[in-house]
């Protein structure tokens, strides 16, 4: 596996062009920014019985959380709670170990692992998490 | 070759002997070449500095004012001679207009809460666009307790602050200028001048945040003008920790102390206390002691360096660094193009890239860059712009790492692309 955290695939994921619409009736919005270096990512959800049925995502971000981004908007939908909490959980996983040959992820998420270089480059963890983060916040802020 | 001979042999620089005292750069990094292009976050220490605080720690480490043994005698001696020489790089009056504080953003904390029985709801500060938050934050900290009104300098498009507007801005409610005298996102440097024209024969008082400023000579605050003056001694080559809020000697009885404690009461039964005049008022408890001594070090050193030829240092290395910019297509840049306005910082965007990714390749090629917001929300958003990356330089800095920046810039671009 490639230590390069800009590796083609990285690249190619986060140059993806996932268009997602705004919602006219959010459940929940959040916007998140990366203190650190302005990443910001807006995301609105629409959920129905702990099931995401409606997503837009909005990123002004580093090519590592534009690529996290378009990951999210691209599998979101028809996703359950428990399930993004458990990818959420996975990626910090992913994140906080260095030798992370074994971690996998369950379709439709295996993408997820274009991120392991990310893992070694602790600076840059946050900027791969924004997205989840808000989704993440946005799921709670349904749930209340 | 980064040496820069004038005729007159006083005022010559060898860059490479200064760089010699400083352990930083001439330490092994995991890269055989580096750069260290982020002087505007924090500068190294040179030895100077490094043996002052160790000679403290080990030979001297005690309490300052309160004991009367050898080694507290020569801790509050080298106290004192601390506060001497930051008033001698400041041209301050006296040493009783210094006051220690942990940095600038403490020192304007400190001010902004100093100043606080002198303002009534209604009265207006005015600041700029340009300001870092810690120029910011105490005055809308100080507005929501207060009920002051906040007044805001536009900036030109080169990114300058624009003082041509100040008139306009004065009111007879207005009690305060709180301004950076140079930006640590343009670089710009605040035309302080023009700007007392305006404020001189009023009832207003002037604060200059000094921190990009104070690593690239002396000031004279009498000259200047100003009445509050603060800078940090991380940036200007001595230790974090310590930092400065330079009063002009009139204003210190302005002032109400932030903090309470040891140190700057004068007596104390149990319902009252009564405060000391002057600035020990304003520094409640042990001070950073080693860190004090090591900035005075710091600004002795850079009494002693001959400021006409690194002045001319730094606008040759500001315009080397401007032509390479201008030179790289994709490339955009805050701050004024003439080298006479700036100082040698650069806050730039590469089309289609972002910020963190440039800085992260470049960190990868042995270049220390510092990419971001820059605590200086307000200044990225009225130009539009979410995050840029900087590269700050000194006179330490030699042409070599401005090569090293354009060649790893162009081989980003291409990685990135």
């Amino acid at each position: 596996m490639t230590n390069d955290i800009y590796h083609d695939g990285i690249k190619k994921m986060a140059r993806m062009t996932i268009t997602t619409k705004k919602l006219k009736q959010a459940d929940a919005a959040i916007r998140l920014d990366n203190r650190l270096c302005g990443d910001r990512v807006d995301i609105e959800l629409c959920c129905n019985d702990k099931v995401i049925t409606a997503l837009y995502h909005k990123v002004r971000g580093c090519l590592l959380c534009e690529a996290a981004a378009n990951i999210v908007a691209q599998h979101s939908v028809g996703a359950t709670v428990t399930e993004l909490e458990g990818i959420t959980e996975q990626l910090i996983n992913l994140l906080k170990n260095n030798d992370n040959s074994n971690i996998s992820f369950d379709s439709p998420w295996q993408e997820l692992s274009l991120l392991g270089p990310v893992s070694s480059h602790k600076s840059r963890h946050q900027c791969v998490l924004l997205p989840f983060q808000a989704v993440q916040q946005a799921l709670a802020k349904i749930s209340q | 070759m980064s040496v820069l001979n004038l005729a007159a042999p006083k005022q010559a620089i060898d860059v490479q002997t200064l760089r010699e005292q400083v352990p930083m750069l001439c330490s092994k990094q995991d890269t055989l070449a580096f750069a260290y292009l982020d002087y505007a976050s924090t500068t190294p220490m040179p030895n100077c500095v490094l043996q002052a605080m160790w000679d403290h720690e080990v030979h001297s480490r005690s309490n300052v004012h309160r004991a009367s043994h050898q080694f507290a005698e020569r801790a509050t001696q080298a106290y004192w001679q601390a506060r001497q020489s930051v008033a001698h790089y400041l041209n301050a009056s006296k040493a009783e207009e210094v006051i220690f504080t942990s940095g600038t953003t403490a020192a304007i904390n400190i001010l902004a809460h100093g100043l606080e029985n002198q303002l009534k709801s209604g009265d207006e500060i005015i600041v700029s666009h340009a300001e870092h938050h810690s120029n910011l934050i105490p005055w809308q900290m100080l507005m929501q307790r207060k009920g002051i009104k906040l007044k805001w300098l536009p900036l030109t498009t080169d990114g300058r602050i624009d003082i041509s507007q100040l008139e306009k801005l004065i009111t007879d409610r207005t009690r305060l200028v709180a301004i950076t005298h140079a930006s640590n996102v343009t670089g710009a440097i605040t035309d302080l001048t023009g700007l007392i024209e305006h404020t001189k024969d009023k009832d207003i008082l002037v604060f200059v945040d000094g921190a990009q400023m104070t690593a690239h000579g002396p000031i004279d605050v009498q000259a200047l003008g100003v009445d509050f003056y603060a800078f940090s001694g991380h940036k200007c080559f001595g230790p974090t920790g310590i930092g400065t809020l330079w009063v002009r000697e009139e204003c210190m009885t302005l002032l109400q102390p932030l903090m309470g404690g040891g140190g700057m009461v004068q007596w104390v039964t149990p319902e009252h206390s009564e405060f000391v005049t002057g600035y020990q008022r304003f520094e409640a408890g042990t001070p950073p002691i080693s860190q004090a001594i090591g900035l005075g070090v710091a600004l002795e050193w850079l009494l002693s360096l001959p400021w006409t030829a690194i002045r001319a240092y730094e606008k040759q290395l500001t315009q080397q660094t401007l032509n390479i910019l201008n030179n790289i297509s994709g490339l955009s840049f805050l701050g004024p193009q003439d080298s006479n306005q700036r100082l040698p910082l650069f806050s730039f965007q590469l089309d289609n890239c972002h910020p963190h990714d440039i800085c992260h390749l470049l960190d990868q090629k042995g270049l220390a860059l510092r990419g971001g917001h820059h605590c200086a929300q307000p200044l990225l958003d009225y130009f539009d712009v979410g995050a840029v990356c900087r590269a700050s330089m000194n006179f330490l800095t030699i042409t070599d790492e401005i090569d090293m920046l354009e060649q790893s810039l162009r081989q980003t671009m291409v990685k990135l692309a």
